[in-house]
């Protein structure tokens, strides 16, 4: 089933989904930052996109990176209360806007980010607006 | 505004001149904290978010049909785009494929819009030149596009034809030959536009070596699109991860290697003869083809799933991720778009030891999706004082002699004075 992507990329975590040159790998936080220096070890330079998450359980962040056609998804996820990611501005810098914004809109602390202000919204904007109000109500607002 | 340096009898000033939010060329709000060493640029911070309309959240508020209206109405000007990539993922989320003829409606619709997005960029390069005649003929030209664009949607802007599962509207033989005569007006027009942006003096004075982004800064801060093809960097999201028929037809991306404002403007020119290939070849294949579907069916409710869709919008690499909760709304919807990716990279870089005049070409030659000099706040950083002037004012100022030299002026009177800027 995963023979249509390189193994070093389905051999990162745990292969959730598949579908045309798309491939979903989920990697628990305790090694979500090896798994960072892997991707960057196999000449991936760019991050493409983060997008967070709120569950209502938890908060995940999907790493969103396209390299020779693949287009290649690394969840992980990290506590609802006080949520906090290692930051890969480091190893992708183009991670840098996308880590404010995920900070903006769902209140996720990226370690090692020393700047994390609001690019997006105003003074007058509600905080976290991508958070869920109540846990678990898999509704939003 | 103001930062002195005294040395040798002379005294050198630093002048911070926000430009922005309002841009005349654009109908979008940025704004740019341009840093002037007279009339050097020696800094710019970009501050976005003028535009934040919340968009994620309002499609996690609706149902997926309703979802393709919002999407469409991102931007007017890559309305295509946004909305056949919103219905691509939530196709991926399905795992739906759509029939042939969809995807060669699709692509012409797209294709489309890119010629008549690079021939609005065309247009406003040319007016920041100061050529408005290449502003009159590129947008007398974008018209035939726009018209086809009528033709194929019934819609100018918003064209509202991709639903989920196919598309919505056919395009029957007899609009096909319409279509065809008025590519052949804009590909005589496109080879104009190359040999005007090749070979006039005035043209390459105000763009050749201006504004360059190197290839390895493009490299490392992942600019997309054309400004990246501008620095020799072949990316192009239909050739990299092909969907719809881009991976089965004829076509090449094109990738100039000047990394300047002229580069980026003849990626643009030279794109257009590919779109305009690829048009041709999409309407031959409905032409030659039976089968006449338009969409699959899709239910209204969409199982537990996750899926991402990509996409080359004119101004480059799109990405929609979706997430769907077995009801008729998405839990979750993430749209990363090209400028989001691009803006506050590449324009620091282009414009540093730039000249303040050439501003305005070289941020268009970014084609970002946004707008400059409505208002500008000058501000006097040893008083703390600031004046915040109207574009009449800037205007006035712009068409004295020496522009920037008039306002340095008149500020170095104001501070002679220590009267504070009001």
């Amino acid at each position: 089933m995963t023979d249509r992507f390189p193994a070093w990329m389905t051999g990162l975590g745990r292969v959730y989904a598949e579908q045309g040159p798309s491939v979903f790998v989920e990697v628990p936080l305790s090694r979500f930052e090896k798994t960072m220096e892997t991707i960057r070890h196999h000449g991936i330079s760019t991050v493409n996109a983060i997008s967070g998450y709120d569950s209502g359980k938890d908060m995940e962040v999907l790493y969103h990176f396209i390299h020779q056609g693949v287009v290649l998804t690394v969840k992980t996820r990290t506590g609802r209360k006080n949520p906090a990611m290692p930051s890969v501005v480091g190893l992708f810098p183009s991670a840098m806007l996308f880590e404010q914004e995920n900070h903006e809109m769902l209140g996720i602390d990226f370690t090692g980010n020393r700047n994390l202000r609001p690019v997006l919204l105003g003074k007058e904007s509600p905080k976290t607006p991508l958070r869920k109000k109540e846990a678990g109500n898999g509704k939003g607002k | 505004m103001v930062k002195e340096n005294e040395s040798a009898g002379s005294v050198r000033r630093t002048y911070s001149l926000p430009v922005g939010p309002q841009h005349p060329m654009y109908v979008e709000a940025e704004n740019l904290a341009v840093t002037l060493d007279g009339e050097t640029i020696t800094g710019v911070e970009v501050n976005i978010g003028y535009m934040h309309r919340g968009i994620e959240e309002l499609m996690q508020r609706r149902n997926y049909i309703q979802g393709i209206y919002l999407a469409e109405r991102i931007c007017g000007i890559c309305s295509g785009i946004h909305s056949m990539t919103y219905c691509q993922v939530v196709e991926n989320l399905l795992e739906l494929e759509i029939p042939e003829r969809a995807k060669l409606i699709r692509m012409v619709v797209l294709e489309l819009e890119r010629l008549h997005s690079h021939l609005l960029f065309l247009g406003l390069v040319g007016y920041q030149i100061g050529l408005d005649t290449v502003f009159m003929y590129s947008w007398r030209d974008r018209e035939h596009v726009m018209d086809m664009l009528e033709l194929v949607s019934g819609n100018r802007v918003n064209y509202a034809i991709p639903t989920i599962g196919g598309v919505r509207r056919d395009i029957p033989g007899g609009k096909s030959g319409e279509i065809l005569k008025r590519l052949a007006l804009v590909e005589k027009s496109t080879r104009y536009y190359e040999n005007l942006f090749t070979t006039n003096r005035s043209i390459r004075a105000r763009t050749m070596g201006l504004g360059r982004l190197h290839r390895s800064h493009a490299l490392e801060y992942s600019i997309i699109g054309p400004v990246a093809r501008g620095s020799g960097i072949r990316t192009d999201i239909r050739a990299d991860v092909p969907y719809l028929l881009y991976g089965d037809m004829d076509w090449r991306v094109i990738a100039v290697d000047g990394s300047d404002t002229h580069a980026r403007v003849m990626v643009k020119v030279l794109e257009m003869y590919q779109s305009i290939r690829i048009i041709r070849t999409c309407l031959s294949r409905l032409s030659k083809m039976a089968d006449k579907t338009l969409t699959e069916k899709a239910p209204f409710a969409i199982p537990v799933a996750e899926a991402i869709a990509v996409g080359e919008a004119p101004r480059g690499e799109l990405i929609y991720y979706a997430r769907s909760n077995g009801t008729d709304r998405p839990e979750r919807m993430r749209i990363r778009t090209p400028t989001f990716m691009n803006l506050l990279y590449c324009l620091p870089p282009m414009l540093e030891g730039e000249q303040l005049a050439d501003l305005p070409v070289i941020v268009s030659s970014a084609d970002p999706c946004f707008s400059c000099c409505d208002r500008v706040t000058l501000i006097d950083q040893r008083t703390g004082s600031s004046k915040t002037v109207d574009e009449a004012w800037l205007k006035k100022q712009y068409q004295a002699k020496d522009c920037i030299s008039t306002v340095c002026k008149r500020l170095d009177n104001n501070n002679s004075a220590r009267r504070p800027l009001k």
